[in-house]
């Protein structure tokens, strides 16, 4: 037959419960598992039923990806199958890092001899009886000392935790553990852990007295909770001991992590969480970047855990809306990037520093940032996240010879082609840059697609003012720009519409930057307008006759909300004060935070909550460009 | 058992198991027996699928994984949650201010609030865990990577070439 090549490690075992012949081999990466089958007209074959990875038993952290090649080239010429347990549910094979010990029907594995090189075990197998292990104590002590014992420990039964007591991260190092005794030397006293473990709270099997009046009380922590309920009244438990004729090093099971033997007890218990529960710990950090980045640098494990593709979605879905990292503006008096936080709890500038002051932002949505340059010819369209750049020319709708020798008044928006729910993680999406502009009455869409790396005229439609400089948002599958004077421009994506919307005509006199087009509460279209101290918002409605109307919802003091010193000046109607005492610079679009500007400050408010934080004390009067990201530099650069 | 008598005593099984106000005997690793309520210990995910699978409810449930102090405070939880449903606004503020007593006791004992976590997530109690898990990721929120190596007892294990990676690639915090 084709695989009892040479280099084949094989083993027979019994297969199917028992019934069935069967043999294990191991080549390359894989352990694969053949039974012999017999057919109806009495004919026998071998069939496959099994094919393991042996890369599953590379513990965490992974090395970097070129060294993975060495690791898997070390685990090709270290592994071999050392044998089966009698009745074939439990697999010995030896890798690079030692002899691991492999529940065949669940899968779980332990390295149970680290470092050993074996060519192949006799595993021992039998219920655990008090009477029998003092007198195979009395027996073995008469052996020839050459020939080595080790115990196998297959866990601790009172206090494992279920999945670790077999996958390592949570098995105990027993030498070092200060709350458990050590594993006795398997030269001296093969068979105290079975003998005297338990009595003293010994590492791995119970004493007699308890094994037999709690019966179900196994050494498997698995097989326990399943067993229990079919012979309950077995005591189980299955030692299982290694002949060895290499010397044994009895450093077992200081492999997956080492602990410090000083650190008080409760030090150590944090590092026996399971992986489970510390990924839990982590999913509930706070969302800001910087709190998973230092606990990515806390270790390799933690590392691993955290640049996880499943724990970044997951992180994601439980938090939801991305972070506020920080604010662009196009100001030329203050820095193009302001980070939000206190440290250490914000993302550094020279991350999101722009390529040259000459690129002006005209947006950020799905963790891009749209740049155009100072002439107005190219766009750019930036991931600071991931550092990557794309490079778009401008539509050559408005290019200025066929406009009457200028560029016409223009606006644009990026966002993710993914056509998703969820834009938490759209570093890697396709996107659109959505171009409007405004000619002679007219507004027109032109849609670039990252895909097609085309610009398309999407629709055009009467406009009664120009576009104006303000961003555009984003709600549902319609963005909408303002216009200079009392309207929204709108552009459905999925119809290609473009019409306009007039604003409330309580507006129409208000201070035109200090009128914002927002997602209202329901997620619908709304308004925020700021008339001296009152935040006004808006939300567009359908009535029960089918016509659409705006309806004031909800008017915020802020007056009363913000610790301002009540200005002694005149507010409103002077055509002496020119500014508005409190302007809106910006806000967030999936959220309800508003950036406000006042004379003590700039202040973050929530909406909802009305919470509010101080977030600039410098007088900052550019619009602001929220840029909001989750973490994914280490899921979008590292190994997946 | 009569056959009559089993009868009857299946029915009022039954009857039990419907109104749902059976009896569960959890047991510790040090062989501690805990009586608990069905609601209460519906609490946990672990028990849950066992008494729907039909599992041993009357021989109760051994949790080799759970000492007789930890499983006392994961009940003491289990039951506030499984034995009262809040339908009042009061009713849920009462919870809410168990549930924050409850984690600032356990936050005064780190090697318990440890336990009790491990305890949740071995028997999958979501509330608990979520609990227990928030209080230990708000000791590591605002700390240095070094200040919780020395809070967990880690040892640094990343090498000159992996901070060298991380610093290439991380360069937002």
């Amino acid at each position: 037959m084709y695989f009892l090549a040479p280099n084949w490690s094989l083993q027979i075992m019994l297969a199917e419960g028992g019934s069935k012949l069967g043999f294990g081999a191991v080549k390359f990466l894989y352990l694969k598992l053949w039974v012999r089958k017999s057919d109806s007209d009495s004919t026998a074959s071998w069939v496959m039923r099994k094919r393991i990875k042996l890369c599953m038993f590379i513990p965490p952290p992974h090395p970097p990806l070129r060294q993975l090649e060495a690791l898997f080239d070390r685990l090709i010429a270290w592994s071999g199958l050392l044998g089966f347990t009698e009745d074939g549910s439990v697999a010995f094979l030896q890798t690079p890092n030692g002899v691991i010990m492999l529940q065949l029907d669940t899968m779980e594995f332990k390295l149970v001899l680290p470092m050993e090189r074996l060519h192949w075990v006799y595993p021992h197998s039998g219920f655990y009886l008090t009477a029998t292990a003092t007198a195979r104590r009395r027996r073995r002590r008469r052996t020839p000392p050459l020939r080595r014992y080790a115990s196998l420990p297959a866990s601790r039964p009172d206090r494992p935790c279920a999945r670790a007591a077999w996958t390592g991260r949570g098995s105990s190092p027993p030498r070092v553990h200060p709350r458990y005794p050590p594993l006795p030397s398997p030269v001296s006293e093969p068979y105290s852990t079975l003998a005297e473990g338990g009595g003293r709270g010994g590492l791995f099997h119970r004493p007699a007295s308890r094994v037999e009046s709690n019966p179900s009380y196994g050494v498997f922590v698995h097989l326990v909770t399943n067993v229990a309920n079919v012979v309950p009244s077995l005591a189980l438990s299955i030692g299982c001991f290694l002949v060895t004729i290499i010397k044994k090093k009895s450093c077992a099971f200081c492999f997956f992590f080492k602990l410090k033997s000083h650190c008080p007890s409760f030090l150590t218990m944090a590092n026996m969480l399971p992986d489970d529960a510390l990924i839990e710990i982590l999913l509930h950090l706070p969302k800001h970047p910087t709190c998973l980045l230092r606990a990515s640098l806390v270790c390799k494990h933690w590392r691993y855990l955290i640049r996880d593709n499943k724990f970044i979605k997951r992180f994601r879905a439980l938090h939801q809306t991305p972070p506020v990292l920080g604010i662009f503006t196009n100001s030329t008096s203050i820095p193009r990037f302001l980070p939000i936080g206190n440290p250490p709890e914000c993302v550094t500038a020279g991350a999101f520093s722009l390529p040259d002051p000459y690129w002006h932002v005209l947006g950020c949505r799905h963790s891009r940032v749209l740049l155009i340059s100072s002439s107005w010819n190219s766009l750019q369209v930036w991931n600071p996240m991931t550092g990557n750049r794309y490079a778009v020319p401008v539509t050559p709708d408005v290019n200025p010879r066929i406009n009457y020798g200028r560029v016409p008044e223009s606006h644009a928006a990026v966002l993710c082609a993914a056509g998703h729910n969820d834009h938490g993680d759209c570093g890697s999406c396709p996107f659109f840059i959505v171009w409007v502009f405004t000619n002679i009455g007219y507004a027109y869409i032109s849609r670039y697609s990252s895909e097609k790396d085309t610009w398309d005229m999407m629709a055009s439609s009467p406009a009664p003012s120009e576009v104006d400089s303000r961003p555009s948002i984003l709600v549902g599958n319609v963005i909408y720009w303002p216009l200079k004077s009392k309207h929204i421009l709108a552009f459905e994506l999925s119809t290609s519409r473009l019409y306009h919307i007039e604003c409330p005509s309580e507006t129409h006199s208000v201070y035109r930057r200090n009128v914002h087009i927002m997602k209202a509460e329901d997620g619908g279209l709304g308004l925020a307008a700021m008339t001296g101290f009152n935040l006004q918002l808006w939300a567009l409605e359908i009535d029960s006759g089918g016509v659409t109307g705006w309806v004031l919802r909800k008017t915020i003091e802020l007056g009363a909300v913000l610790p301002l010193e009540v200005p002694s000046i005149p507010l409103t109607d002077s055509p002496l004060v020119r500014r508005p005492p409190v302007r809106i610079l910006g806000l967030v679009e999936e959220d309800d935070l508003f950036f406000i500007w006042t004379a003590v400050g700039v202040f973050a408010v929530q909406l909802k909550s009305l919470q509010f934080k101080k977030v600039f004390e410098a007088d900052v009067s550019a619009t602001f460009y929220p840029y909001t990201a989750f973490y994914t530099t280490g899921a979008a650069r590292g190994y997946q | 058992m009569a056959s009559g008598s089993g009868a009857a005593a299946a029915a009022a099984d039954a009857e039990e198991k419907e109104s749902g106000s059976r009896m569960i005997t959890l047991t510790s690793n040090e062989g501690k027996a805990f009586v608990v309520t069905e609601a209460s210990a519906r609490q946990s995910a672990t028990i849950r699928s066992m008494v729907d699978d039909g599992g041993c409810v009357d021989k109760g449930f051994p949790l080799p994984n759970v000492d007789s102090k930890t499983l006392a405070r994961v009940i003491q939880y289990s039951d506030e949650h499984g034995n009262k449903e809040p339908h009042t606004v009061d009713e849920r503020a009462a919870l809410a201010k168990f549930d924050r007593d409850f984690i600032a006791e356990l936050d005064a004992d780190k090697a318990f609030l440890y336990d009790v976590t491990m305890a949740a997530n071995y028997l999958h109690i979501q509330g608990l865990l979520a609990l227990t898990t928030q209080c230990v990721a708000d000791t590591i929120k605002g700390k240095t990577p070094e200040e919780i190596r020395t809070a967990f007892g880690i040892e640094y294990d990343l090498t000159a070439q992996d901070e060298k990676e991380i610093k290439e690639e991380d360069t937002h915090a």
